[in-house]
């Protein structure tokens, strides 16, 4: 085997090494997901309905509240 | 005090009380509740949307999405973003049209706007459906595609190496650096996800994909000699340099099948993990858009050195993309010869 076969199978395998290490970092930005923590919810600027009002009427159109959150 | 309600959709939009919003007033919700079937590359778009008491937009964060990080960091942006606070489900929500798309990101931007205006319709009209569609984007964009492709084939069949170098210095000129679009496991995982993004917006993304894949299935590796734009940057460094090392007939085989090796792989990764984005290890964003990770440009860096020394190493070591394409053109070549 010549000098060149070996600095090309040993650049050959630095490549592979960064392919996989750019591979487990996407993967590991996934999983588990990302989440956008602190989001800030977007604001209302006036109140604009009760919670039990609003209970009452996702109920009707036959949706479930999964959250709900107070904000100022 | 106001109050915002995440909910999900137990009976399905259009079983909801017919012509009766589902939620209004100072409510927000989540897009992949409600329009989990419209998608990007990557899947759908995860955004918080806040609404007003008319039910229009007030205020929208992406939450989470699988887009091509070197592509998609725009759709994040309150550049964008803020585009569409005000719009309600009448507007069009058309990208180039009333929303300014993110540079290099039409495919997301679009999935953006779609996923927004399907998300408000389903909630402010349920049981509507929209009549208006996206218009088909017949842009400059799409000619050019279809003229480069057309030039691209006439060099094919007429195998005149000065218009094929022609054809691949505007591939590379066009189809990388101004628009960045290339065949990548990313965009191919996409495909085996059947993650397609909308026709009508994207059909010059289409056009250049789709002819790559079935002009190499009919004519053979139409698509790594004519059209891809990387493979055309590593032969003009190797034409500049001149200075090709040897290497033994046995390694260089040995070499050739890392790229199928990573194929398998890498589809492996991709359908038992249901996301196209994690494969993207590619070089070919990192150049053409001038973005990636330490890890990406080092890989850039060490495979253009390499291109000096060798024709096309990339393409013929390392492109997963590439051996599919290999397998594609060997499929073609063997129906083709049954007839």
């Amino acid at each position: 085997m010549k000098t060149s076969d070996r600095l090309f199978i040993f650049v050959a395998a630095v490549l592979v090494f960064l392919f996989a290490f750019t591979v487990f970092q996407n993967t590991s930005k996934v999983y588990p997901p990302p989440r956008i923590k602190n989001v800030n919810l977007p604001k209302v600027p006036e109140p604009k309905a009760e919670i039990p009002e609003i209970l009452t009427r996702l109920e009707e159109a036959g949706l479930e509240p999964r959250e709900a959150r107070y904000y100022e | 005090m106001a109050v915002a309600v995440n909910v999900h959709i137990r009976k399905g939009p259009g079983e909801a009380a017919p012509g009766q919003p589902i939620l209004r007033e100072g409510n927000s919700f989540n897009t992949k509740d409600i329009a989990p079937d419209v998608k990007g590359l990557g899947g759908p778009i995860e955004m918080l949307v806040g609404l007003d008491k008319e039910g229009n937009i007030e205020d929208v964060e992406v939450l989470s999405h699988n887009e091509t990080s070197q592509y998609a960091a725009g759709i994040s942006e309150p550049e964008f973003l803020d585009q569409f606070k005000g719009k309600g489900s009448e507007d069009d929500f058309i990208v180039g049209e009333d929303i300014d798309g993110v540079t290099h990101a039409t495919i997301s931007s679009s999935a953006v706007a779609m996923t927004l205006k399907t998300s408000l319709e389903r909630i402010n009209r349920p049981g509507h459906v929209s009549k208006k569609k996206a218009p088909f984007n017949l842009n400059l964009d799409f000619y050019l595609t279809v003229l480069i492709i057309t030039f691209l084939l006439m060099a094919f069949y007429l195998k005149a190496n000065w218009l094929r170098y022609t054809g691949l210095f505007i591939s590379v000129l066009y189809f990388g650096f101004w628009k960045a679009n290339f065949i990548s496991m990313t965009s191919l995982g996409g495909v085996f996800l059947w993650n397609l993004p909308d026709f009508r917006s994207n059909i010059a993304w289409y056009v250049f994909i789709f002819s790559g894949l079935i002009l190499t299935f009919l004519i053979g590796a139409f698509y790594c000699t004519y059209m891809c734009p990387f493979g055309g940057l590593q032969i003009f460094l190797n034409k500049i340099f001149k200075f090709n090392v040897e290497i033994t007939p046995q390694v260089e085989k040995s070499l050739r099948k890392i790229k199928y090796i990573l194929l398998w792989i890498l589809t492996v990764l991709v359908l038992t993990l249901n996301n196209a984005n994690i494969v993207n290890y590619e070089p070919f964003a990192t150049v053409f858009l001038r973005r990636g990770s330490v890890a990406a440009w080092l890989i850039l860096a060490i495979v253009l050195i390499l291109s000096l020394f060798h024709h096309r190493p990339f393409c013929s070591w390392f492109c997963a993309a590439g051996a599919f394409l290999d397998m594609l053109s060997k499929a073609g070549r063997k129906v083709f010869k049954k007839r």
